[in-house]
């Protein structure tokens, strides 16, 4: 599938893996830490196509020695998206807004067969959506002036997905799993995923899956097209799309195999993102913070998941836990279906959308002291990264954070989770 | 695109936070690389810090540039503000050699270059042709020369330098 995106957006008949080629790009999405509107003022330079650059608001910068902080950046973003002709619908400020790499799969930006490139690291989660997508960091400036990427096509490999997850386990489980069970030689590669299990894998789960391949230690990650990403691109694509599918005999640098039924809900922490291990191997440890949100885990499924464990009950006193819907879509949607009521009953705060306390120098009230450890669904578990670079964090899914919060310790989320007819094998 | 000096060796697994350590994460928020690269290797090799030239050659192993991009910047950069000529390896984190190449710095994968080269040796390697020599032992070896775009955007400088002569060859911008 990579390659064939890559020939059709370079025009050329094939590319083959070690080719260095030039796509086109159909989309930018940054969010709003950007690194090139000082340089673009300065030097007067112009955007290849204002229609195809999105800004969304999500990180929220606070501290003052942040050249990015948000309220400079912010205002900084709406005047250059006006100088530069940037439609004003392309920027997504509060109320519209949430992280750079889900709003332009949620509003059909980022479509099947195409090159997108988002500015912040974990952009590979729009490959969800059966596009290429590359995280372009500090190196987007030349790709703005152009509308291409100069790209050294990646070798692939393909992960076959077969059953289905049990309740409870997300695709932030599925992610842990595959740190701890892929071997090294994937470093670098593109991972295509498909086969019969994607079929049970809302778009939620995929964009969960797709958000890890920084942790994974793959370039990007390239879901297969299917019925479920067709039901979900009507009435959000913006233009006609041509998704793209593996040919029947496509060579891969390595072929792995999955089934989903043996994913169990994993914790990777503290400190390093390795070290990963079963909820039993860490249950009872004590928390002081819990956190629901992020890229990897701030969807609609996973409120809802939280929901479900802490409906009726209440979060241990000595608990905080904030929730932060991964976008104003998301936001509504926990809304009108209920789900925010059940977690604020339960005592969460909840947070406006973006990416939250994951990072300590986003605008959350959830920062962590000298010796307190967190269970969060969020991305890194870096020391400091939350706050003190004496506190512990610890990653989850939404069921185990919400489940550790109403216990005041890791917990298991299993005898809070609502029993699930198993569909016949 | 020939390369020069002396050989600084790492093995596998070589982090940017091994390059520059995480706690200088602060001087990269304000894009202070010559303040960065007064710290260079400060944890992982003290000898680097007062050892390095400028035109020196890193060479690490597998998994060059592991761990979290947000680092990448920092230490291609604080490479760059010291001189140091070229970072290879045996294989490299694509996020990572995209940094290097973006902002000037070879940051390259050759197949079996770890082992032509100890601490301190002398390299001359031409980039352009492949040709490799390591000018303490006077061993020689024929890499794969980097593809002809890659060449183009390190001896624009940058890929921002590079994608503003390609603009201004077809006069799609800037507009001055």
């Amino acid at each position: 599938m990579t390659q064939k995106i890559l020939a059709r957006a370079s025009g050329q008949r094939s590319v083959l893996p070690g080719d260095a080629v030039l796509p086109r790009v159909a989309l930018v999405t940054c969010p709003d830490g950007q690194t090139f509107i000082d340089r673009f003022n300065e030097r007067d330079l112009k955007v290849w196509d204002p229609t195809r650059l999105i800004f969304c608001f999500d990180h929220m910068l606070q501290p003052d020695y942040m050249a990015v902080r948000a309220v400079v950046e912010h205002p900084r973003i709406l005047r250059f998206a006006e100088r530069q002709g940037i439609p004003t619908d392309n920027v997504y400020q509060l109320g519209r807004n949430g992280i750079s790499h889900q709003i332009p799969v949620e509003h059909g930006w980022a479509l099947p067969g195409t090159v997108c490139i988002g500015l912040d690291t974990q952009s590979a989660t729009m490959g969800a959506a059966n596009c290429f997508a590359l995280p372009a960091l500090y190196g987007v400036d030349p790709i703005l002036i152009t509308g291409d990427v100069w790209l050294i096509a990646p070798e692939c490999t393909r992960l076959t997905l077969r059953g289905r997850l049990r309740h409870g386990v997300t695709g932030k489980d599925i992610v842990y799993h595959l740190i701890r069970s892929l071997p090294a030689a994937i470093r670098g590669r593109v991972m295509e995923i498909d086969g019969p299990g994607i079929a049970s894998l809302p778009m939620d789960l995929r964009l969960a899956v797709a958000n890890g391949a920084v942790q994974i230690g793959v370039m990007t990650v390239v879901f297969a097209a299917d019925a479920v990403l067709a039901n979900y691109l009507a009435g959000r694509a913006r233009e006609p799309f041509e998704p793209v599918a593996a040919d029947p005999d496509a060579s891969y640098a390595a072929e792995y195999v999955l089934d989903l039924a043996e994913v169990e809900p994993l914790v990777a922490g503290p400190h390093e993102i390795e070290r990963i291990r079963p909820v039993s191997a860490v249950e009872g440890q004590p928390v002081n913070a819990a956190y629901i949100g992020s890229c990897s885990s701030g969807r609609l499924s996973d409120l809802a998941l939280a929901a479900e464990v802490l409906r009726g009950r209440r979060v241990d006193p000595g608990v905080r836990l904030v929730v932060t819907p991964i976008s104003a879509e998301t936001h509504r949607e926990a809304a009108r279906s209920g789900v925010l009521q059940d977690l604020l009953d339960a005592g969460a705060t909840v947070t406006q959308p973006g990416c939250g306390a994951c990072y300590s120098c986003n605008l959350s009230p959830l920062k962590l002291a000298d010796g307190e450890r967190c269970i969060s669904t969020s991305v890194e578990t870096l020391r400091g990264r939350m706050g003190s670079a004496e506190a512990e964090i610890l990653l989850a899914n939404a069921a185990v954070v919400a489940a550790s919060a109403i216990e005041g310790r890791i917990a298991d989320p299993a005898p809070y989770l609502q029993p699930v007819a198993e569909p016949a094998a | 695109m020939r390369l020069a000096g002396r050989v600084w060796t790492y093995g596998d697994g070589l982090s940017a936070t091994d390059i520059v350590p995480a706690s200088y994460d602060p001087l990269s928020l304000v894009y202070d690389w010559d303040g960065c690269a007064e710290h260079l290797f400060e944890d992982h090799d003290p000898e680097f810090g007062p050892g390095a030239a400028a035109g020196d050659v890193i060479i690490a192993g597998h998994a060059l540039g592991a761990g979290h991009a947000h680092y990448h910047i920092t230490a291609i950069m604080a490479c760059r503000s010291r001189g140091i000529g070229a970072i290879l390896c045996e294989s490299a984190d694509m996020l990572f050699q995209r940094a290097g190449i973006d902002h000037g710095l070879p940051v390259w994968p050759f197949t079996g270059i770890s082992a032509l080269f100890r601490q301190g040796d002398g390299i001359a390697f031409d980039l352009a042709t492949g040709d490799c020599r390591n000018t303490t032992t006077g061993v020689t070896a024929q890499f794969t020369p980097l593809p002809p775009l890659i060449r183009d955007i390190l001896a624009a400088g940058s890929s921002l330098d590079w994608a503003l002569a390609r603009a201004a060859d077809s006069q799609l911008s800037p507009s001055s």
